[in-house]
């Protein structure tokens, strides 16, 4: 009898897209009481929902039924950010150079930086593609990995080490390379190290916080052009 | 009603931006496209941004839970994943610190610059 549910709830596509959201219900609740930049509500809903395939032996193909379904509003999230950018747009205007230059610079070097090391460790072409777009934020960086023909998850995982990575380390980074510009600081956050990183310049400064919001964005657009030429 | 014609809205320009990439002569992300479309629409001033309220709000707020899918499929590469986790993390680490430094120089140079450029 308990196969006969298992298979009857399997079946249909909301198994897959209701533990996708419920799993991050859990992450969202799970996150507020651990304030530590690794268990952040994205990374604990993945962990639970490859914990469950894993223990309960549901391949994954079943739980993609409904999972493709949540991600198919990767583009509509995107396009959405154009609001937060369209919000942000004062600040932009009084900082434009020093963001445009800053954002460019880091960008087009963080893409050189990943082919050089990619072939340095002789990684494949694919995973190469996968870790190209690994800086810029999420949905950005999960549509021009699929352009490149990378594969999301992996381009996903390697993000979120950078954005983990760049969370923790931000204000030594800040200190060792004698950052004083609190704009300087705000935008290699986030041109190296998207939302997660952001989270951090945040906690350092409501200025450094905004500059590397805006900071994302504009390394994602650029990021995004300029891998449409150079690949 | 609203909430519906802001989704209509936004369903169309991710329609819009598939459409436009399918025809460009180069390999571009469709969704960059859609979000070029809606930034020009809001800076035109074509579409208020008080008329995506609803829509912004929820897919800003959530935003990370539509990428959970996507990182659940790493289950598929668990091979990959243990053959190159050290260069996934290498690649991430140094590429990190490397984009950092070119970034915050970049930006101290420009002002600099453009400091010099007001006093003179």
């Amino acid at each position: 009898m308990i196969g006969k549910i298992a298979e009857a709830i399997t079946a249909t596509p909301l198994f897959g897209a209701t533990i996708t959201i419920l799993a991050y219900w859990i992450g969202l609740k799970a996150s507020r009481k651990l304030k530590l930049a690794v268990f952040n509500p994205y990374l604990i809903a993945v962990m639970l929902i490859v914990g469950l395939l894993a223990v309960s032996g549901v391949p994954y193909s079943v739980y993609a039924n409904g999972g493709d379904f949540i991600g198919m509003f990767l583009t509509p999230v995107t396009t959405i950010l154009a609001v937060s950018i369209y919000r942000q747009r004062e600040i932009v205007k009084s900082h434009f150079l020093p963001i445009l230059i800053g954002t460019l610079v880091g960008s087009i070097v963080s893409v050189i930086a990943v082919v050089s090391l990619s072939a340095a460790f002789g990684i494949t072409e694919e995973l190469k593609y996968s870790l190209i777009p690994k800086s810029v934020t999420t949905p950005i960086a999960v549509a021009i990995s699929d352009s490149l023909g990378g594969i999301r998850s992996l381009t996903v995982t390697a993000l979120i080490i950078t954005g983990v990575l760049g969370n923790i380390m931000a204000p030594l980074l800040a200190k060792l390379f004698r950052v004083k510009s609190r704009i300087a600081t705000g935008v290699a956050i986030g041109t190296a190290s998207h939302v997660i990183g952001t989270s951090k310049a945040m906690e350092m400064g409501e200025d450094i916080g905004a500059m590397s919001g805006i900071a994302l964005s504009f390394s994602g657009i650029i990021t995004a052009i300029f891998v449409s030429f150079a690949f | 009603m609203e909430t519906l014609s802001e989704l209509i809205i936004i369903a169309l320009l991710s329609l819009s931006g598939s459409a436009i990439a399918a025809v460009l002569p180069f390999a571009f992300p469709p969704a960059v496209i859609s979000l070029f479309l809606l930034l020009i629409l809001l800076l035109s001033g074509a579409i208020k941004e008080e008329g995506l309220e609803a829509s912004s709000g929820f897919f800003i707020k959530y935003m990370a839970l539509f990428f959970v899918p996507s990182g659940v499929e790493i289950i598929e590469y668990t091979d990959l994943l243990a053959s190159s986790w050290i260069h996934i993390l290498a690649i991430s680490a140094i590429s990190l610190v490397i984009t950092f430094l070119a970034a915050a120089k970049a930006v101290e140079i420009t002002e600099r610059i453009m400091r010099r450029r007001e006093n003179a």
